[in-house]
């Protein structure tokens, strides 16, 4: 077992739309420890989402290397991206991304269903889960009928739902006030403690600053360790 | 049940307008494709099979008077299956409003008909002595139902009441005389003992011939009845005429067919038509849902597994759409299948489930839209998470943007905004237009088509252009009959007609069909022939004669310029003559119909210069009432003078009765029409609203940035308006070949030849309100909601 859950050398990202190119990733080198609590900072703009889209497959590699666990990210094809990233990773939107029509728990069971986990344990599992963020009295409750805050619990119970060994979360805290943000710290940090490796965005430092090591990012490189 | 069946249930109840558009997308396109398939199925077998059940005659002998003893015979005879003799004679008989009609009325001995078998609809059977049975066709034509009494006029004038006691169908109407039912007269069916009372031959005279092994083979059966007429003659019988008909030729077949191939041409393009629609509503269902595909792919969905989901959606929609065609398409075909069968008289042979058609809308039902859908969801499969979560990044191109100056120019600013929505997405236009152009160019066309079969009925008028047509019993001076009528003043002026019947004399030399001659006078105003090859003859020519389409089609070796022979009945002399041309008229199932000049006729007919045949002309604009007031009047006079009318008959019935079958087709268009335009109209408001359905959220945004509620509505309606107009634009134009195919199709059928396409502003016309008035409804409600939204409610929708 690799001692770095995470290995970048030499990373670019290069968008291209028509004749217009954006060099979002312009050499990244990083690495990042088995139960690191890594957070990512810079201005908005400074590629800190296609890093972490990189890093959890999410998009194509413009050119350099990215191991994940001790398998190369960068060569996988869609669908085994699919499987590996459906059981290895958890991923956390700014914006939830819960499916509209299922209730917590069926969100939260979603990701068992695709990875063909799912079996007679899994609602409990699922509703273990919700417990652990604290919405154990909602359920069975549609996302539209709970707030923001509680929805984007609902969001880390589901990332957590086939136990990743990388949780990643872009901007999580970016739609939520300072008290609700609070509360999905305190379960990063109890996520975090339970060996879970995490790399948390933010263009804000004072959130970013509750991880153990900061890294920022500038115009595509990281500027700041 | 596991997440992702909940999701697919989700997806089918959140957004129900959508899943309705989708079901109806697909059921308008099952339903006519049922119902089209139904139709090309089972009309034709219906035709030809419930033909050949009723042992229909192959050999029709017109003879002099014989006896059962002859029918004995006969039935030995080699290869004869069957053989029945009736008695055929033409009366005249009271409709309801005490006008005379022409009658045709046959009696048998036998109450079980052997050949020819009729199919009693109502009332009861066998005959009694006193009752009639009346075939149900033009029952209506004599105000005639079952149980009412009817007087017949026997050919010396008294009057018979019968009651009549069945309504009856005979699919051989018109086989005995190269005739179609429509043009048939009423056929009235006795017993044998009602003979002497109608003052009618108790002798047989017509003949029915069923040859044994089927008589599908118009070679053997030609063959067999020339063996069978010098047996006859030989037997000291006069062969008056033959008629020859396999088997399987249902009269009215024709118009089967013709009917058979625009159905195969329309449900080609439904199929289309239905498949457009169904790829245009899943793709928009699709886009909505790029955010969602996204997001579980980020928790681990394969390609395959997104795949599977949404053709588990659509199956659903599927198989919603199939419980409700299957029945529906059914129930429609029977509707159509009545209407027809009463219309192009044939019985429904077929009954219960036509299972080809359920398994064809099984087949199209389950796979048609998953192809139309293969494209979106592949493409929302593939498409990439970060692109996916992206959501809007990078619409509006500077292409767009230069498009709107463009348009700026020529229109105001917000009009040239919601052209720029219109033209935004491309492909999605092109399709929509595609869609509503193909549905608009079949419903034009239909209109077209209609007119065309309009146009060719008025040529049809063009060949009896005289308000009355008189038939004496006698050959009578032309002079006689004018100065007769002179008196009465609403007759303009009088022609006198050679009208005959002869044998056609067959290139072989044996006898062949019966045909009809009429011999107009030179330069006669009431006669403008539809000349199809060749040419009309000249005043003063001689010898020369002109043939209907039925020959061209029977005897497709007869050409212009050749010499063809004939015996005019009652003359004895078999004569020649050179074929000038051949015309059209209602078509080639129509009889054997000749026109030769009137001195040519008046050389041969052995009569003189007396004539049986009197086109009279009557003042202009008299009313239905004077002109029935007239024929009683002219009958009247002649009566007194000893002149005794078998036939005085208006004109316009005789035109009427010879388009029926025209106008049967013209109707069966319109029901297409209206199919077309229900599966038109439901893939225009589905297009237009699902179009204003997608930009929910831009109208969101141009409400937050300060446009009115108006102008929102202005636009999308102007949008709306400019996709129905370009439609209907496109659909004008595309209607000309479909109009054209359809046409033709429906020539070869009837005419045997190319029928003219016809064009009326009605179908044009009306395409473009129902487009516009509904691509306005469609857009509206929509529209409305998307207005009627918070802003924030508007921003949170995907
Ligand atoms: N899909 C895309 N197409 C083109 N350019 C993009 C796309 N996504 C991001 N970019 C560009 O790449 C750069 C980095 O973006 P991103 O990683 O989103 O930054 P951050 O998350 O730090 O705000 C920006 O300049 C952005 O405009
Ligand atoms: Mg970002």
């Amino acid at each position: 077992m690799a001692e770095n859950i995470v290995e970048i050398h030499g990373l670019k990202k290069v968008y291209r739309e028509g004749s217009v190119s954006t060099e979002a990733l312009r050499g990244i080198d990083l690495s990042v420890a088995r139960g690191e609590y890594l957070g990512v900072v810079g201005k908005s703009g400074a590629g800190k989402t296609t890093l972490l889209n990189m890093i959890a497959g999410l998009d194509s590699v413009t050119e350099g290397e990215i191991t994940v666990d001790g398998r190369r990210v960068d060569k996988m094809n869609e669908v085994k991206k699919a499987v590996w990233r459906g059981r290895s990773v958890g991923f956390i939107f700014q914006s939830f991304q819960l499916l509209p029509g299922l209730s917590l728990l069926d969100n939260v069971m979603l990701p068992m269903d695709f990875c063909g986990k799912l079996s007679r344990n899994s609602s409990e599992k699922a509703a273990e889960l919700l417990r652990m963020v604290g919405l154990i009295d909602h359920i069975h409750k549609i996302p539209s009928e709970i707030s923001g805050g509680q929805q984007q619990r609902v969001a880390i119970a589901r990332a957590l739902a086939n136990d990743p060994i990388l949780l990643l979360a872009d901007e999580p805290t970016g739609r939520l006030d300072t008290a609700t943000s609070e509360v999905v710290f305190e379960i990063f940090e109890k996520v975090v403690a339970g060996g879970t490796t995490m790399i948390i965005v933010s263009h804000d430092h004072s959130l970013a600053e509750r991880t153990r090591r900061i890294i920022t990012l500038a115009d595509g490189r990281i500027a700041d360790e | 049940m596991r997440p992702r069946t909940k999701k697919i249930f989700y997806d089918f109840r959140s957004n129900p307008s959508r899943s309705v558009l989708v079901i109806l997308s697909i059921f308008v396109g099952l339903f006519a494709v049922g119902m089209i398939m139904t139709l090309w199925i089972c009309i034709p077998s219906d035709l030809r099979m419930g033909y050949e059940l009723s042992n229909p005659a192959n050999i029709y002998f017109r003879l002099s008077p014989f006896d059962n003893s002859l029918i004995r015979s006969v039935q030995k005879w080699e290869n004869v299956q069957d053989a029945m003799g009736s008695s055929v004679a033409t009366l005249r008989a009271y409709d309801g409003s005490g006008k005379l009609k022409k009658v045709v009325v046959q009696a048998v001995s036998d109450d079980s008909w052997p050949v020819n078998h009729i199919d009693i609809l109502e009332g009861s059977w066998p005959l009694k002595d006193g009752e009639a049975a009346v075939e149900n066709y033009k029952l209506t034509d004599l105000d005639g139902k079952v149980g009412k009494p009817l007087t017949l006029k026997t050919s010396s004038g008294k009057e018979v009441n019968v009651t009549v006691a069945a309504s009856i169908r005979d699919q051989s109407l018109g086989a005995g005389d190269y005739s179609i039912v429509f043009i048939e007269p009423i056929q009235v069916y006795v017993h044998e003992d009602m003979l002497r009372k109608l003052e009618m031959d108790t002798h047989w005279n017509t003949l029915r011939i069923v040859l044994k092994d089927g008589g599908k083979d118009e070679q053997r059966i030609r063959d067999q009845a020339n063996i069978y007429a010098d047996r006859l003659k030989k037997a000291g019988y006069q062969v008056q005429s033959i008629a020859l008909r396999r088997s399987d030729a249902h009269p009215t077949a024709d118009y089967a067919d013709a009917i058979a191939g625009i159905l195969l041409v329309i449900g080609v393009l439904v199929v289309f038509l239905s498949g457009s629609l169904t790829y245009n509503t899943l793709t928009a269902i699709l886009s909505n849902q790029m955010r969602q595909i996204g997001a579980m792919k980020t928790v681990g969905a394969t390609y395959a597994q997104i795949v599977f989901m949404y053709m588990q959606l659509i199956l659903l929609y599927s198989l919603i759409a199939l419980v409700l065609a299957v029945p529906a398409s059914m129930g429609a075909a029977e509707l159509c299948r009545d209407f027809l069968g009463k219309n192009i008289n044939f019985a429904n042979i077929r009954t219960g489930v036509v299972w080809e058609t359920v398994i064809v809308q099984l087949v199209l039902g389950l796979v048609v839209p998953q192809v139309a859908g293969a494209i979106p969801v592949t493409k929302g499969a593939h498409v990439s998470i970060q692109k996916a979560m992206g959501g809007m990044r990078g619409t509006g191109s500077g292409d767009n943007d230069r498009f709107t100056r463009g348009m700026s120019r020529l229109f105001s600013r917000p009009t040239a905004l919601s052209m720029r929505n219109t033209f935004r997405n491309k492909s999605r236009l092109i399709l929509t237009l595609f869609t509503l152009s193909l549905g608009g160019a079949i419903f034009i066309a239909s209109f077209n088509v209609n007119k065309a079969i309009d146009e060719h009925v008025a040529v049809i008028a063009r060949y009896v252009q005289a308000d009355l047509d008189l038939v004496t019993d006698q050959p009578y001076r032309l002079d006689h009959i004018q100065s007769i009528l002179k008196d009465i003043p609403e007759i303009n002026y009088i022609e006198g007609w050679g009208a005959g019947s002869a044998t056609y004399i067959d290139p072989d030399g044996n006898d062949g069909p019966s045909m009809s001659i009429l011999a107009p006078p030179d330069g006669s105003a009431l006669i403008a022939p539809n000349v199809k090859e060749g040419r009309w003859f000249e005043p003063g020519e001689q010898n020369v004669i002109t043939l209907s389409e039925r020959f061209n089609y029977t005897y497709p070796d007869l050409k212009v310029g050749d010499k063809i022979k004939m015996e005019v009945k009652g003359t004895g002399n078999k004569t020649e003559w050179t074929v000038v041309g051949f015309f059209t008229m209602a078509g080639k199932s129509g009889g054997f119909l000749a026109y030769m000049p009137l001195s040519s006729w008046l050389h041969i007919s052995g009569a003189g210069n007396r004539l049986t045949k009197f086109q009279i002309v009557t003042q202009n604009r008299l009313n239905d009432e004077r002109r029935a007031a007239l024929t009683k009047d002219v009958e009247t006079v002649l009566d007194a003078k000893g002149i005794k009318t078998t036939a005085i008959q208006r004109n316009d019935s005789f035109v009427s009765d010879a388009a029926r079958g025209l106008n049967i087709m013209s109707i069966f268009m319109m029901i297409m029409a209206v199919l077309v335009a229900l599966v038109g109209c439901i893939g225009l408001t589905g297009t237009m609203s699902l179009n204003v359905m997608e930009r929910t959220a831009e109208i969101g945004i141009l409400r937050a940035i300060g446009a009115s509620n108006r102008n929102v509505m202005k636009n999308v309606l102007t949008e709306g308006v400019l996709i129905g107009f370009m439609s209907w634009g496109i659909g004008s134009v595309l209607s000309v070949p479909v109009g054209f195919v359809l046409t033709n199709s429906l020539g070869r059928a009837i005419f045997g030849s190319r029928l003219v396409p016809g064009y009326t502003p009605t179908g044009y016309g009306l395409w473009l309100v129902l487009s516009l008035v509904l691509s306005v409804l469609a857009c509206r409600a929509p529209a409305k909601t998307a207005v009627d939204l918070t802003i924030r409610e508007v921003l949170s929708v995907e």
